[in-house]
């Protein structure tokens, strides 16, 4: 309610004045009919006060309110704006509140981490395992139902379910095939549906999924149905199929709407480019002046703050004079050669410039278990370690600094390992 | 004469046609009203009826009315059914005669008391039948039925209830009182104060809105100036949107001093006809290494118009389709980013596909405040959703840069507050954006900024609020996850409020929930279960409060306070329960390599070379 203005003529000091108000409209819980008081500042003398009234005009004042008046002086006429009190007065005029504040607040991440960092070291689970994979089904479920969404959603819902690391449980998740993102991250889309075959007669399932749906699959004759958990339970678990045809596939497909993926690993290997090419599929980004900066450079496992000589490498830049409202530090690859800044996937980046270095990447296959092996910190970009992942539908276990790929067939090795200029070792029997 | 049945989808689709979520939904019916919802719903293969509102009555009174065996006419109510609250896509059946009922109140005097035996004066004329008592064949609480099945099914549909009961001699009248937003008498006296104080042509809604709530010590009416009067953001939104129809019907009819019944008339039907789009601001961080922000035209679908065909903008030779985002909106215009001069001077482009619609304004305003998605408040995204921020909502203001003294006028008084510095837009130089806004200051006498327009936009129009947070969010409206449910925090400026959870039972319309008091929140389930409404009594506000949702169910939540009171929807929904929402892959997802296109495990060849 807008209120208006009961003028009061006074004697004595202002300041007592004032606090006699004060004093009074906090006793008698007052405030929302007087939310403030303005008060003609003069050094000595009459002065007048301006009770500002918020009832419905002068004939609904409380007796409270009728008191206070009476006490402070002589009343005169109200007034409705408040800028006729400016033309009453020739001093300055004080100003005290009384009106309630609001004692609620809430904020929102305007910039949420880039999707793409993942320079902390891996967490280990702090929880007891098996809530793992638990909240990574769950999030497939919801990811499932809602469709598509920004990553700023994406990372509100992980924390909910105690997921620590996001950005890692996107790549996880897009690594298995259950999800897509944009070139920056900040959006990602559920992928439908699908089936992929990690065997003659194996397959397993990759994109959306429910509780229908897998009610649906168990009532199929002749489909076996096993879940198993991802190593240290870092994702959803695995759907596994097994037909005792192979004709039965298709049936069950359309039946069911589910795409079908065929073996996604070796179409994957025999599309996805060269390094030259993998560099080209990330997007340039325009950085302009480089001094309002701090860009560090990837060295020897970190970023190291040893200033911009424009050498090929893998950086972070964060704005110099960033606040609260603005954009998080950023990963990126610049090319001396072209002289180009180019954004995408935390590991992708890092491959590039440890290729640029002329690091040696290796890579080692083990024929008799067909499982590849790579060494931890060279490890793969995302699009060469999904062709990877989904040779099995389960993500790499690591064990020390290696992590071993299972099920990935020696031509699906091969391919990849000549694309990415890495020397593929056999182990030996 | 069209049938009851017409009548009652017809008012039920003009009522929400284009609304969005949330939107308070007022059976606001009048004369005129009738007149543009037969025009727009129902000339379709009828022949037009020499007096659409005439043609409604007599409707409703064939309908609802027969004569008893002593040969008077009497209500008969228990011929209205059909309506199956279980079954997907079924209508509440007797709004047209809910609508007769608030007709009634529409058409009551300014100086009648609000009493019983007035309100049946005016009904029983309506139905022709004599006297000033409850009619005959409709004992007390006979309609509540009504009201009830069209409350639970706008609560389904994603609207706010208005229509409440009331108590003592009220208790049933009160439901049609609370329907009609503006009389007749209000709005006769609207024009004259248009015509008086010449306001301008071209003001949007929320700029009529605020102009006439500065003026509302000097609006003569006791009723508009209730109408005018604080009542919270969603009945705001209505109200601005009635008083908004009276000045375009004011500046139509050329500006007279009062209404002629027969020009409002023809203005219905000219407004049935042919009104256009208004687009407000959709802001998206474009460039996240920059932080970039861009703004787009967010176009508003068309409320109360029946529209046929899919509108399309021209724009220097291209053609955009609009293809509706969500209810009440169509997608952003992500093809023309906004400049600084379409933002300084507003802009219009022309729409064809829709013979209603002829064209599309962004109204040129010297700020704009965009609110967080309400379906999805931690997705970062911000519209302008709402004309107002809810209380305790953080928004963020979009304002040409002198007014920034202002703003800080108002910060400095500790009105309100936001969010780090406010940032200035290298895309709309002479534009500052302020982020994180929150009103914290419950009077704002004397604040002394020159930009009323900004003054009434900002200031508070409600002391309650009610925040539904954490949680995991699903796409559907207002639903949470089993075990992941939200948190609920009543946002006042006084220190306690009453708080009401209830079931929204299908099974249970015909009656209304009895309220239970809670002693402690592990019985919430139990007495839901068996009365249906728990009353948690007193509770602290702005603390979160930890709600031991009973299981998969729809809920509402209402807090009260003082005269105040605000409710919402909550949504539970077992994980088991959850569909598998359609994919159509976006062109930004995946990767093209060659004729290839890699989305998640699948490969796919495209015509792409």
């Amino acid at each position: 309610m807008e209120p208006w203005y009961q003028i009061i003529l006074c004697g004595g000091r202002a300041e007592q004045q004032l606090q006699k108000i004060a004093d009074y409209v906090r006793n008698q819980r007052l405030s929302q009919e007087v939310p403030a008081v303005y008060l003609e500042k003069k050094a000595h003398g009459q002065f007048y006060v301006f009770l500002a009234v918020a009832t419905d005009g002068p004939t609904k004042k409380s007796s409270a309110l009728n008191t206070l008046i009476k006490m402070l002086g002589q009343d005169r006429l109200a007034i409705y704006e408040y800028d006729e009190i400016k033309r009453m007065v020739s001093g300055k005029i004080d100003t005290k509140s009384f009106a309630r504040r609001l004692n609620y607040t809430i904020r929102f991440d305007i910039s949420p981490p880039d999707p793409f960092d993942l320079a902390g070291p891996i967490h280990s689970a702090s929880r007891p395992i098996t809530h793992q994979t638990e909240n990574f089904n769950k999030l497939l479920y919801w990811l499932s139902a809602t469709g598509k969404g920004n990553w700023t959603n994406f990372h509100a819902t992980c924390k909910v379910l105690g997921m620590t690391e996001p950005g890692r449980v996107l790549r996880r998740l897009r690594l298995l095939g259950h999800l897509e993102v944009d070139g920056n991250g900040q959006h990602w889309q559920v992928c439908p549906a699908c089936l992929v075959q990690s065997g003659p007669l194996t397959y397993f399932l990759a994109g959306q999924r429910n509780g229908s749906l897998l009610a649906r699959l168990k009532g199929i004759a002749g489909l076996t149905i096993t879940k198993t958990a991802q190593p240290d339970e870092a994702g959803p678990e695995t759907i596994h199929l097994t037909f005792t045809e192979v004709g039965a596939v298709e049936q069950i497909c359309r039946e069911l709407g589910l795409r079908w993926a065929g073996r996604a690993s070796l179409h994957h290997a025999s599309i996805l480019p060269d390094v030259a090419g993998l560099k080209m599929l990330y997007p340039t980004v325009t950085v302009g002046d480089t001094a309002v900066y701090r860009i560090e450079r990837w060295e020897a496992g970190q970023f190291q703050n040893n200033g911009f000589d424009r050498e090929t490498g893998f950086y972070r830049l964060t704005h110099r004079l960033a606040t609260e409202n603005d954009p998080p530090p950023i990963n990126f690859y610049y090319d001396a050669r072209d002289q180009t800044w180019r954004r995408g996937d935390w590991y992708g980046l890092r491959y590039l410039a440890q290729v640029a270095d002329g690091e040696t990447v290796q890579a080692l296959y083990d024929p008799t278990e067909g499982c590849l092996i790579l060494p931890f910190d060279q490890r793969w970009p995302d699009l060469y370690e999904r062709a990877l992942v989904l040779s099995s539908g389960k993500l790499p276990q690591r064990n020390k600094d290696w992590l071993y790929y299972s099920d990935v067939t020696l031509e699906v090795a091969q391919l990849l390992t000549t694309k990415l200029n890495a020397t593929l070792n056999y182990k030996e029997f | 004469m069209l049938t009851f049945e017409q009548w009652n989808d017809a008012i039920i689709r003009y009522f929400t046609d284009g609304e969005k979520e949330g939107a308070a939904i007022f059976l606001d019916i009048s004369e005129e009203r009738l007149t543009e919802i037969g025009v727009a719903y129902l000339s379709e293969g009828n022949p037009p009826p020499p007096n659409w509102a005439g043609d409604f009555k007599m409707a409703v009174r064939h309908k609802c009315t027969g004569l008893a065996s002593n040969g008077q006419r009497e209500v008969r109510l228990h011929r209205i059914d059909g309506f199956d609250s279980a079954q997907a896509g079924s209508k509440p059946s007797g709004v047209a005669f809910l609508a007769l009922m608030a007709l009634a109140a529409y058409n009551m005097a300014e100086d009648e008391v609000v009493a019983e035996h007035n309100y049946f004066t005016r009904l029983r004329q309506l139905l022709n039948i004599p006297g000033d008592k409850r009619p005959h064949g409709m004992p007390a609480g006979d309609e509540e039925r009504l009201w009830v099945e069209w409350g639970w099914w706008l609560t389904r549909e994603g609207f706010t209830v208005t229509a409440r009961q009331g108590s003592g001699s009220q208790q049933y009248v009160s439901y049609p009182l609370t329907q009609p937003l503006l009389r007749r008498a209000d709005r006769e006296r609207l024009f004259g104060w248009f015509k008086e104080h010449n306001y301008p042509a071209g003001l949007d809604q929320a700029r009529v809105g605020g102009r006439l709530r500065r003026d509302v010590r000097n609006i003569g009416g006791k009723h508009l100036r209730e109408v005018l009067g604080d009542s919270g953001v969603q009945r705001l939104e209505a109200v601005n949107l009635a008083l908004f129809e009276v000045y375009q019907e004011w500046l139509e009819a050329g500006r007279p001093a009062t209404p002629s019944l027969h020009r409002l008339s023809a203005i219905g039907m000219h407004r049935a006809a042919s009104p256009g789009l208004v687009a407000g601001l959709y802001r998206e961080v474009g460039d996240v290494f920059s932080g970039q922000v861009d703004y787009y035209l967010y176009p508003q679908q068309p409320r109360r118009v029946r529209v046929n065909g899919t509108p399309a903008v021209l724009h220097q030779g291209n053609r955009l389709e609009l293809k509706t985002e969500r209810a009440g909106w169509y997608w952003p215009l992500w093809e023309w980013p906004l400049d600084a001069k379409i933002l300084n001077e507003g802009v219009k482009y022309e729409l064809e596909g829709v013979a209603q619609l002829d064209h599309l304004v962004l109204p040129d305003r010297e700020f704009w405040l965009l609110v967080p998605d309400p379906s999805c408040p931690t997705n970062n995204l911000y519209a302008t959703w709402q004309d107002n921020a809810d209380l305790g909502t953080t928004f963020i203001l979009l304002c040409k840069a002198e007014l920034k003294p202002q703003l800080e006028e108002l910060r400095n008084t500790e009105k309100l507050t936001w969010q780090g510095q406010p940032r200035p837009l290298a895309k709309l130089p002479g534009w500052l954006e302020y982020v994180g806004v929150q009103v914290i200051s419950e009077n704002w006498a004397g604040a002394t900024i020159e930009n009323k327009d900004l003054f009434e936009a900002l200031r508070p129009k409600t002391s309650l609020g009610l925040a539904i947070t954490g949680g995991i969010r699903l796409a559907e409206r207002d639903s949470w996850l089993e075990g992941c449910e939200p948190q609920i925090t009543i946002v006042a400026f006084a220190e306690k409020a009453r708080l009401e959870i209830r079931l929204v039972n299908p099974q249970n319309v015909t009656t209304l929930p009895q309220s239970t008091i809670l002693h402690s929140m592990a019985e919430l389930g139990n007495v839901l279960n068996l009365s249906g409404k728990a009353d948690l009594g007193e509770v602290d506000t702005n603390k979160p409060i930890k709600i031991e949702w009973p299981g998969a169910s729809e809920y509402i939540v209402e807090a009260n306070c003082g005269t105040d009171f605000i409710e919402k929807i909550v949504i539970i929904r077992a994980w088991q329960d959850l569909e598998l929402m359609p994919v159509e892959p976006q062109a930004q997802m995946g990767l093209r390599i060659g004729t290839a296109r890699l989305l998640g495990p699948l490969v796919e060849e495209t015509l792409l070379v």
